[in-house]
């Protein structure tokens, strides 16, 4: 099987504080490092983890709206940071985005039908006539009225806003799309018909989705595959059903443990103990040591790798993955 | 607090630097060149002694090459000769620089005093009978051009009543002090209702901002009377935005009372600058332009230090 | 249609619009303006019907008291005072807004450069803004005003000519004028450059340029627009004042800043003369002034 999209020790920072004229040395937030996986072609694979992880930032990355010093990022083999003028639209179309807040991903100033048909154009995909029956094509497809067309977005509701970026994501026809948290700015009601939409869309298209989510409920309603980020970091990566009923990760063990269920009394609970390090000053060694339950002296010193043990597909890194399996 | 003047002063003196220059560049653009004018005064020169004198005069040499010059001899504090007054440009600079300070700091004083007051008073009460009031007068403060309202001064109180002298500064030594104050009223005058407008709304709007913070709030529910807590709480923290706006008054107005000056006849730096540019005395307007960038200059600066130093949130570095 | 329904599905501008009304000074200020406006084009009509020669003068008729056909009188030429300052308040009101509008193009430029690329272009950008705004612009206009346009390679006619004069004035203005432009554009910009829909044009494979001018510009729309209208009056005021010193527009082209050239020696002999310019002057700043203030509470982001 070969992967639709392959990210590859993708690597991103951003300096912190005022920029001068002068040159001088600025302290930088390692956002993303050292992140790889792949998505094949129909798959949904999840990126989760706590807010300020960096999750979003791959996402982006992702999407083409940073540029990584380190790492690629390629769409069916061309890396899309260095793509030759001509397949740069093509290959870049492909991929769409669905961003987190839908009050600030549409514009106010644009009735929706512009917002719908401003990717065809820039893309030109088709004369005036067929752009306006593809907008009401996609508006229909979402799931809202054809009158939807001539209002402005603050007329709607936040999950009719989504529906309305969501259409735009789908207008120039992508194989990929990246949704950064697409449910949590909506009321708790909509976040299951969206949630619907997109599984829907991804069944008749056959769409790729990177779906970034802390909700793993969500998640795992969607996914195929998941992948766990801790400050910057891959921290476990495997099958949706094999992460969800055997996290190797204590991280990803913290996060489902944290997660309430109805019908499964009390557990024992391993909830994760005290606050996210700031990324200005990442922890030496294992970045979660000083929250994890299982720390030992090789945890401060040694960065465990990110690695298959009995599961071919369940990648984790953690110097005790095999020990808590064998317990 | 060393570091933030040391770098502001740098900046100045970048400013300075490249003002200096643009200015010294523009002044050849100048209608009339000295040579030529000594060859109009003077019809006995051929073009062979005016090519002499521009070679002796170091005209003939590039742009640059003058200024740097120009500026080796002004940083050791030489600024040349005006050619209108025959003297050295700075023996007629620095009472045109006074005689625009004695301006300048008057017309604040009188201005800052009055526009923090009404600005109090219109706050107490905003979209009140006396507040709609104040607000009209500033628009038309601001929106009146001065050259026009010391016109409408001129006949009022010269013309038409007779009571102050129309323009000039008086005969130093003669008089007393009195006479030579008659003289300053009018422009004085002119500048204050030109410059009032602005304070006025911007220490409205200050205080009105104060007055709405939760410490007011609480000061009210303490018990405190209103007057108290208008003057105690309310007004030394929208001070400290007025203050910072008449720190750049000062700036403008330096520059600004150029027309003030000139209708009125006052030597300042602004009148200075103007009779330069129409006389032809390049060099007389060059160096006080000069001074007048340093005092706006100087005018931002105390306004920055004296917002650092009324705020205590403000930590420059 | 209900009035609340209305709402609804106003746009921006209509909400806005809405808000200004409200403003009484406001919509007093953009009558007076309009006003204005059709006062100064009345010249060319009202000329005709008189059947007098604004720029006729007549030295036999000067300081004629006003007449049937000379509604204001004559002034220290002998020319129609009315209708001199008709074509007087084309002139200003020109200059006017074509020196904002010109500010504005090189501020918004600016302003969007720098807000948009960040960094040290913007760094060097609003370190050369902030040098501007501390010069003493007033006595720079005038260096600028009084350069002479045939050592630049014009030719002696064009340089001595009004039309000259009207480019040069409304250039130089132009060029100090921009700088509160800028800086709100800028910080406008910055605001709007983090904002999802920006990167979402992006994703969409929006080069910059569009980004610029389809996302970004009409978003910071509201504060130039409000920013200009503040300009605006300080710019007809620099134009009568430069007009005034005999840096502006050249006689015999009226503007209303040089139709106060000799106001000094009128004031005293015929102080109408010197009145009536500075009137219209003041009437126009207060009128743009008020229209200002009342756009920028229409504007307000908060009120959205």
């Amino acid at each position: 099987m070969t992967a639709l999209l392959s990210v590859k020790e993708l690597t991103i920072s951003f300096p912190v504080g005022g920029v001068s004229l002068l040159p001088r040395r600025r302290r930088v937030i390692q956002a993303v490092q050292d992140v790889s996986f792949d998505i094949a072609p129909g798959e949904t694979l999840a990126l989760v983890g706590e807010s300020g992880c960096g999750k979003t930032t791959a996402g982006r990355a992702t999407a083409g709206l940073y540029k990584a010093p380190k790492g690629t990022v390629s769409f069916r083999g061309q890396d899309i940071f260095n793509l030759p003028r001509a397949s740069r639209k093509p290959v870049r179309r492909a991929i769409q985005m669905v961003f987190q807040d839908p009050f600030s991903s549409l514009d106010p100033r644009m009735t929706v039908f512009e917002i719908l048909s401003e990717p065809l154009k820039i893309n030109r995909m088709g004369s005036a006539r067929e752009i306006r029956e593809r907008v009401q094509d996609l508006i229909g497809q979402v799931g809202l009225p054809a009158d939807s067309l001539n209002r402005y977005p603050h007329e709607f509701s936040g999950g009719q806003r989504q529906r309305i970026a969501i259409a735009r994501a789908l207008a120039p026809e992508p194989e990929l799309i990246v949704a950064d948290e697409p449910l949590s700015a909506l009321d708790v009601s909509v976040q299951s018909q969206v949630l619907n939409l997109l599984g829907a869309l991804k069944r008749e298209r056959g769409l790729s989705y990177l779906f970034i989510s802390h909700d793993l409920a969500a998640v795992h309603h969607i996914a195929d595959r998941v992948a766990v980020m801790y400050l910057g970091r891959l921290v476990e990566i495997a099958g949706r059903d094999a992460l969800f009923a055997n996290p190797r990760h204590p991280y990803t063990q913290g996060l489902l443990a944290a997660v309430p269920r109805i019908g499964q009394g009390r557990r024992k609970r391993t909830l994760i103990a005290g606050d996210l390090p700031s990324p200005l000053a990442v922890p030496s060694g294992c970045a979660f040591h000083p929250r994890c339950p299982l720390a030992q002296e090789i945890c401060r010193r040694e960065r465990p790798e990110l690695k298959t043990h009995s599961d071919v597909a369940h990648l984790t890194a953690c110097h005790f993955a095999e020990r808590k399996e064998a317990a | 607090m060393i570091v933030f003047l040391l770098r502001r002063l740098l900046g100045m003196a970048v400013v300075l630097l490249v003002m200096s220059f643009v200015v010294y560049g523009l002044i050849g653009l100048m209608p009339g060149d000295p040579i030529d004018l000594m060859v109009l005064s003077n019809p006995g020169m051929t073009a062979a002694d005016a090519d002499r004198l521009r070679a002796l005069h170091g005209l003939d040499q590039p742009l640059i090459a003058r200024y740097w010059r120009w500026l080796i001899a002004a940083l050791n504090g030489d600024f040349g000769f005006s050619r209108v007054y025959a003297r050295p440009v700075l023996d007629i600079v620095g009472p045109a620089l006074w005689q625009t300070t004695k301006l300048v700091a008057l017309t604040l004083a009188i201005s800052s005093i009055l526009a923090i007051a009404l600005g109090i008073r219109s706050a107490i009460r905003p979209g009140g009978k006396f507040d709609t009031l104040i607000s009209f007068v500033s628009f038309a403060g601001i929106s009146i051009p001065s050259f026009w309202l010391a016109l409408i001064l001129i006949l009022a109180f010269a013309v038409g009543l007779g009571w102050l002298p129309a323009s000039g500064m008086g005969r130093p030594g003669e008089g007393g002090f009195w006479d030579s104050a008659r003289y300053l009223i009018l422009p004085v005058a002119t500048l204050v209702i030109a410059n009032l407008g602005g304070v006025t709304r911007y220490a409205r709007s200050s205080m009105i901002e104060t007055l709405r913070m939760d410490f007011i709030r609480t000061a009210r529910a303490k018990g405190a009377r209103e007057p108290r807590v208008v003057l105690r709480h309310a007004f030394p923290n929208a001070l400290t935005s007025v203050i910072t706006v008449i720190g750049v008054n000062f700036g403008t107005l330096f520059s600004g009372a150029l027309i003030t000056e000139t209708m009125f006849a006052q030597r300042g730096l602004g009148k200075t600058i103007y009779d330069a540019i129409l006389g032809n005395d390049f060099n007389l307007a060059l160096v006080a332009l000069l001074f007048a960038t340093f005092a706006t200059l100087i005018g931002n600066l105390l306004a920055d230090i004296a917002y650092a130093w009324l705020d205590p949130r403000i930590s420059v570095t | 249609m209900t009035a609340s329904a209305m709402t609804l599905h106003a746009s921006p501008w209509q909400r806005r619009w809405a808000r200004f009304r409200r403003n009484r000074t406001a919509l007093a200020g953009l009558c007076v303006l309009i006003g204005l406006i059709m006062f100064s084009l009345a010249a060319f009509p009202l000329e005709a019907f008189l059947g007098i020669d604004a720029n006729n003068a007549d030295l036999l008729s000067r300081f004629d008291p006003p007449s049937a056909t000379n509604w204001l009188g004559h002034d220290e030429l002998g020319r129609d005072v009315l209708i001199r300052l008709m074509y007087g308040g084309q002139v200003s009101l020109a200059v006017g807004f074509a020196a904002t509008f010109l500010g504005a193009v090189i501020g918004i430029s600016i302003g969007l450069a720098a807000g948009y690329f960040g960094g040290r272009v913007d760094a060097l950008l609003m370190r050369f803004t902030d040098g501007i705004i501390a010069l003493p612009l007033l006595p720079l206009l005038i260096v600028l005003a009084a350069i002479d346009l045939t050592k630049l390679g014009f030719s002696t006619d064009f340089a001595r000519s009004g039309a000259a004069s009207f480019y040069r004035i409304v250039l130089i203005i132009a060029l100090i004028d921009w700088t509160r432009i800028a800086r709100l554009v800028r910080a406008s910009t910055l605001s709007i450059r983090e904002r999802e829909f920006v990167l979402a044009a992006r994703v969409s494979g929006a080069g910059t340029i569009r980004i610029l001018l389809r996302s970004v510009l009409p978003n910071v729309i509201a504060p130039i627009i409000v920013a200009c209208s503040q300009v605006l009056g300080s710019v007809i005021l620099f134009e009568a004042v430069l007009s005034f010193l005999g840096f502006g527009i050249v006689p015999p082209t009226p503007s209303w800043g040089n139709m106060l050239n000799n106001a000094q020696e009128l004031v005293a002999t015929a102080p109408l003369l010197a009145i009536y310019p500075g009137l219209f002057i003041f009437t126009t700043v207060i009128a743009v002034n008020f229209i200002g203030d009342g756009l920028q509470d229409a504007f307000d982001p908060r009120a959205e």
